[in-house]
């Protein structure tokens, strides 16, 4: 994986967000408000329920009035307008006056077992504003408004996975559910996106009284929940190797299915082209502040016309291996990758399977019988490419990636220029590598690795990394993530498309906005036609 | 007096200790592989927070500990280090040595070393050859396939934080039933479980000890490097 490529991700129909929409649809998962404790405002606690078939989930939600002064998506906010938990199961009467002592908190609370996730989201106050008024004075809103945005609320974190006492991941590994990569967050998430419905109704409602009417359908499956990402998702890409491999292993042998095809099914390549109306218009929509983005948005509406065009007099011997193959050689890195999430979209009966091993639970031990050789060789074969640069030059090392005091942000540093080069979390991959393969030169080569570092303990990350890297080739970012060039936002939109994200909206190098399930059916309409038919989400044309 | 509990998660362990033990100048590698240690500890009933913060302490005090050495011949082969043998370098090296360098005796002795169960610990979760672990009053077989039986005589000696020698030989024909203290996997197992679904509770001031290391690895923030961070200005009324 090369950055570049990377930051040119798409969601495709193995993104969590889609197998989660696919598994409700196949299991029949009931949905129930359980408590809806709020003012006139909105203002007080709620919960939502997700019943599986063995299980419930529930979302305990705090809402609350925030000064605008306050509001901030930034990891180093101390107020949010709403707050969550995933709870697993239904919670009482005092799980929830535990909670709502911890959750408001966030970061500063303490959790349970209990509770498989954390998070909190704000207002996006322009959307917001407008549906309220709008609903409340009995019209439905501006779609060309809520198009500006996508969302009434955007989740400025989700934490899983053990963070603040909340359940660690072994504890719902093996449950068919939550065994999938990120299933708790995207639950949570897609379970808030409910909530920020209800509450606009329901203050429309308190405002307006009599004249106030429901959001039409049509635009509540447009709203979807909005996410700023900063750059905590770098440090999780880099220490999950094994992780990032069997997400990446999954779509290129999807891929290659389809591309293995020796024809082209009418039906496949129906659904593709009626797909493709959306496409076209999902794209003519999607518009960026970020001038680098939007002209690779326009190169892309050109792309996909010839994409679209091409798709159409598809004829022949391994058709959809054709089309990549244009692709492949006359698309950008944005094209490419589109035309890759699009091939797969028609096929799930062939791929659908993939999205069951996109997880891993091994771990991550070195492999002391190898020895000193058999080291060097994998070095030389896997990171040539890293032991080529000159890391005593300033630029082969400017960055350095470190958390921050304030409330463990994660935060970019120069090192000439910033304190805390020494504290650095260990993202110099490639320097490390060159290192390593520096201290191998002269050892005894045919010594284990299990001697070679107990004497150079230094090496021991990037060693165990190098091994893993054999077995997991899709585990690695192939560029240096410390050097002067390293653009974050590459990372961050890989991570976000596995998520199933769309609407990529980057407000500089570091940070990004999505948008999550925008266009996925509500809750009470998930079925098996509207599971899978949701994405490239298109303003809805709704009478006057 | 009593003490004050917290209640973490084992991914907390895994995260503070390892951050932890870096801010005491151990590097990441053995940190981690460290904290993985201090993690399966718990399922033996050992505290973490106690047990990590005095290996740390120690090797903060004195970091020669941890400059542990393979000394051998063709009869006998030895971790240890300067002084004394710190379990943060030597509980994983343990293990390792003992796949991997092709020991021709199939005996290794590690001498001097500080809570000899994290390096039970660390060499019980993971696959290989198997092995008979053994320090005063405590013999464990471990047939590496995830299988373990330890006999102790009392869980004093199975948690001792020593300093004790521990000798690794090939198993032979398994425990005689000598100890009051008997451990399986199931019951390692069943330990887990509780953990997972109660949280670990573990000693409130060493647990703080712990994050006090652990904020070693937290580069101070500033005015610029606020700003500077990810994400929208300050504030944020989109």
């Amino acid at each position: 994986m090369r950055l570049a490529r990377m930051g040119a991700s798409h969601q495709t129909r193995l993104s969590f967000m889609r197998t989660l929409l696919r598994r409700m649809a196949s299991e029949n998962w009931r949905f129930e408000r359980l408590r809806f404790d709020v003012d006139a405002e909105g203002y007080g606690t709620s919960v939502y329920a997700a019943h599986a078939p063995e299980r419930t989930y529930s979302l305990v939600a705090f809402t609350q009035a925030l000064a605008p002064e306050q509001r901030t998506d930034r990891v180093i906010a101390e107020a949010w307008d709403a707050t969550f938990n995933l709870f697993d199961g239904i919670p009482g009467d005092e799980d929830i006056a535990r909670l709502a002592e911890n959750t408001p908190k966030q970061e500063a609370g303490r959790f349970s077992a209990n509770e498989l996730s954390l998070a909190r989201a704000n207002k996006s106050l322009r959307a917001y504003v407008h549906v309220v008024e709008s609903l409340a004075a009995g019209r439905q809103p501006d779609v060309d408004v809520l198009a500006e945005v996508g969302y009434l609320m955007r989740t400025t974190a989700v934490y899983g996975s053990g963070k603040f006492g909340c359940a660690d991941r072994e504890k719902i590994a093996d449950r068919p559910e939550t065994r999938g990569a990120f299933q708790v967050e995207m639950l949570s998430v897609y379970l808030i996106r409910w909530l920020t419905i209800d509450m606009v109704e329901h203050v429309a409602r308190s405002r307006g009284g009599a004249n106030a009417v429901p959001m039409d359908p049509q635009i509540k499956r447009y709203m979807g929940i909005g996410n700023s990402t900063g750059l905590g998702m770098a440090p999780f890409l880099t220490q999950h190797p094994m992780l990032v491999n069997s997400w990446v292993l999954a779509r290129e042998s999807a891929l290659a299915r389809v591309r293995g095809l020796p024809v082209a099914a009418p039906e496949q390549t129906g659904a593709l082209l009626r797909l493709m109306d959306r496409v076209r218009r999902h794209l003519k929509e999607w518009n960026v502040e970020n001038e680098i983005q939007q002209a690779r948005i326009e190169r892309l509406r050109i792309e996909m016309a010839d994409f679209e065009t091409r798709l159409a007099e598809t004829s022949g011997k391994y058709p959809w291996d054709k089309l990549y193959c244009v692709a492949e050689k006359s698309y950008s890195l944005e094209g490419q990758e589109l035309v890759a999430s699009l091939l797969l979209e028609p096929h799930g009966v062939l791929i659908d399977d993939l999205a069951d091993g996109m997880y891993t639970d091994g771990a991550t031990r070195i492999y002391p019988a190898m020895t000193v050789a058999e080291l060097r060789s994998l070095v030389e074969a896997r990171y040539g490419w890293a032991l080529e640069r000159d890391y005593d030059q300033p630029a082969a090392q400017k960055r350095f990636w470190y958390y921050s005091e304030d409330k463990l942000e994660p935060r970019l540093g120069e090192r000439e220029r910033e304190p805390g080069g020494d504290r650095e979390m260990p993202l110099g991959v490639a320097r490390d590598v060159a290192a390593l393969y520096g201290s191998l030169n002269g050892e005894n080569t045919e010594a284990s690795i299990a001697e070679f570092v107990l004497a150079h303990p230094e090496h021991r990350h990037v060693l165990r990394r190098v091994q893993l890297v054999a077995q997991y080739p899709y585990g690695e970012i192939y560029d240096s993530l410390i050097d002067d060039g390293i653009r974050p936002l590459d990372l961050l939109r890989f991570k976000l498309a596995f998520f199933g994200a769309s609407k990529f909206d980057p407000k500089s190098d570091l940070w990004t906005r999505i948008t999550m399930f925008q266009g996925a059916p509500m809750p009470d309409e998930i079925d098996a036609a509207t599971a899978d038919d949701w994405t490239f989400p298109i303003k809805p044309e709704i009478a006057a | 007096m009593s003490r004050t509990h917290t209640t973490v998660s084992l991914n907390e362990i895994r995260f503070y200790v390892t951050r932890a033990a870096v801010g005491v100048g151990v590097p990441f590698g053995v940190a981690e592989d460290f904290a993985t240690a201090v993690r399966w500890s718990v399922c033996f009933g050992i505290d973490p927070a106690i047990v990590a913060l005095s290996c740390l302490t120690a090797l903060d005090l004195d970091p020669s500990l941890g400059r542990i050495k393979l000394l051998g011949s063709r009869e006998w082969h030895t971790i240890r280090g300067e002084g004394g043998t710190s379990v943060v370098f030597a509980g994983i090296s343990m293990t390792e040595i003992w796949q991997g360098a092709g020991l021709p005796q199939n005996r290794l002795t590690v001498l001097s070393i500080d809570y000899p169960l994290l390096a039970l610990a660390y060499a019980a979760f993971g696959d290989g050859r198997p092995v008979k672990i053994q320090w005063p009053g405590v013999h464990a077989v471990l047939d590496g396939a995830g299988g373990i039986v330890i006999q102790a005589v009392d869980l004093e000696a199975l948690q001792t934080r020593g300093s004790v020698d521990v000798m690794l030989t090939a198993p032979d024909s398994g425990l005689a039933n000598s100890g009051d203290l008997h451990i399986t996997s199931s019951d390692i197992d069943a330990a887990n479980h509780r953990l997972l679904c109660n949280g670990v509770a573990l000693d409130a001031p060493a647990w703080a000890g712990i994050v006090e290391l652990f904020r070693r690895c937290l580069v101070p923030s500033n005015e610029q490097s606020r700003l500077a961070g990810a994400g929208a200005g300050l504030v944020d009324t989109d």
